[in-house]
């Protein structure tokens, strides 16, 4: 069978697994959401659609029949993500349309489900869509890179990369986590004590991801991995302006200094192995 | 000289063990042909060439028949699959590179990976060709990785 078709095949395949976990999920969260929301909806815990679209359609079953289908059809849509990983050229190309396509389906859902009340919450979700795509990306091709320099290192070849290819999908990571999380979260986080945002992001996930993602730059880039916990103190401001305020310029210091931290400890390591 | 051949299915490889009194001319002639990459007959413009494998950059598949470039820039026809190359010939330093072609390990003189997620082989005189992601697996068990 030629590629194509055989990429076809898996395409569909995926689709049709896809969808009944999409339905599954989607009524999962509206379930979940019920249970904890306060003060409880109209139709109970069990209200599977939002209240708007429950008012909006004449019936509850056309209601729930109409999400049914908008939430199998995510469901496809996002279980397909990984098939562009299985292309030999345009992976880039093909996984962008097919961020593109998650999207339009994703916001047409949304509207016709009614799942956001207001449109910053739609813009919020797709910046969390796109985080993931840019995470599963940088994650392919942080393993693709550490494949290259095992087989060249046991061929004897020139281990050299320009140190610009070896920083830019930890780059590319920092920006997503940094730009994209922040309204991601707040979205989701409570109105009165924003939990989230307020102290789970600033305190725990912002300077692990930095510390963490730092270390094997340490243990890769002889001197240029400085430049990483500059970025990384750099991609916080923007946040820091746009959703929160002057106050929370400590994250810039705790992305630096974690960064920092990371990577000497990387440097260390390596300066170990070679005395060795 | 004697010819003895003992099978065992428990060897992973062929193992070839001489047995000699001395060093002789006999015994390093045979070294010689034992340890020499075999001859392949390429073809070009209606003429049959022996093909030193140790001299062919890569072998890959074009308009249905399977090609040799060598190391010179020419290009040869190969009568023999790809397949058939592969268990002809050193496994260690013809490896598969994608479904269409083998490349000779031992003139690779870089490999890159771009930021497409592409990875590209650089052999000898600069010629350049692509490794399919499917076989990188199967190219790191043949280096032992």
């Amino acid at each position: 069978m030629s590629e194509s078709g055989s990429i076809r095949r898996e395409c569909l395949r995926r689709a049709k697994e896809g969808f009944p976990w999409g339905i599954a999920l989607v009524y999962l969260v509206f379930v979940v959401g019920n249970a904890f929301s306060i003060p409880k909806p109209q139709g109970g815990s069990l209200l599977v659609v939002s209240q708007a679209m429950a008012e909006g359609c004449k019936s509850p079953v056309t209601a729930a029949l109409a999400q049914f289908f908008w939430s199998g059809l995510l469901g496809a849509a996002l279980n397909t993500a990984e098939v562009p990983f299985l292309l030999e050229r345009r992976t880039l190309l093909w996984s962008g349309v097919h961020f593109l396509a998650t999207a339009a389906v994703f916001s047409l859902a949304g509207w016709r489900c009614r799942w956001f009340p207001i449109w910053e919450s739609w813009l919020c979700l797709l910046g969390l869509l796109l985080l993931l795509y840019v995470l599963k990306w940088s994650v392919r091709f942080l393993e693709w890179q550490a494949d290259i320099r095992a087989i060249r290192k046991s061929s004897g070849l020139d281990p050299a990369e320009p140190p610009w290819k070896t920083l830019a999908p930890y780059l590319l990571l920092a920006a997503a986590v940094e730009l994209l999380l922040p309204p991601g979260l707040r979205v989701v986080d409570a109105g009165d004590f924003p939990v989230l945002t307020g102290l789970f992001y600033p305190f725990l996930v912002l300077p692990l991801f930095c510390f963490f993602s730092a270390f094997p730059l340490g243990t890769r880039l002889r001197r240029r991995w400085l430049f990483y916990p500059a970025a990384c103190a750099a991609l916080t401001l923007p946040c820091v302006f746009l959703l929160y305020n002057h106050t929370a310029l400590f994250q810039a210091w705790a992305a630096g200094i974690a960064a920092l931290a990371g990577g000497t400890l990387g440097a260390i390591l390596r300066k170990m192995k070679k005395t060795e | 000289m004697k010819i003895d051949v003992e099978l065992d299915p428990a060897l992973e490889e062929l193992l070839v063990r001489i047995l000699a009194p001395g060093e002789t001319a006999e015994l390093r002639a045979l070294l010689g042909r034992l340890e020499e990459p075999p001859k392949l007959t390429g073809f070009r413009a209606g003429e049959a060439v022996p093909l030193d494998a140790g001299e062919v950059l890569r072998f890959y598949g074009e308009d249905k028949a399977v090609r040799a470039q060598t190391a010179a820039g020419e290009v040869y026809t190969v009568h023999l699959r790809l397949y058939e190359l592969e268990e002809r010939l050193d496994k260690r330093t013809f490896v598969r590179v994608s479904h269409s072609e083998i490349v000779n390990w031992k003139r690779v003189t870089a490999l890159d990976l771009s930021l497409a997620g592409t990875i590209r082989i650089t052999l000898d005189g600069g010629a350049a060709t692509y490794v399919s992601r499917r076989y990188v697996k199967k190219i790191k068990e043949v280096l032992g990785i």
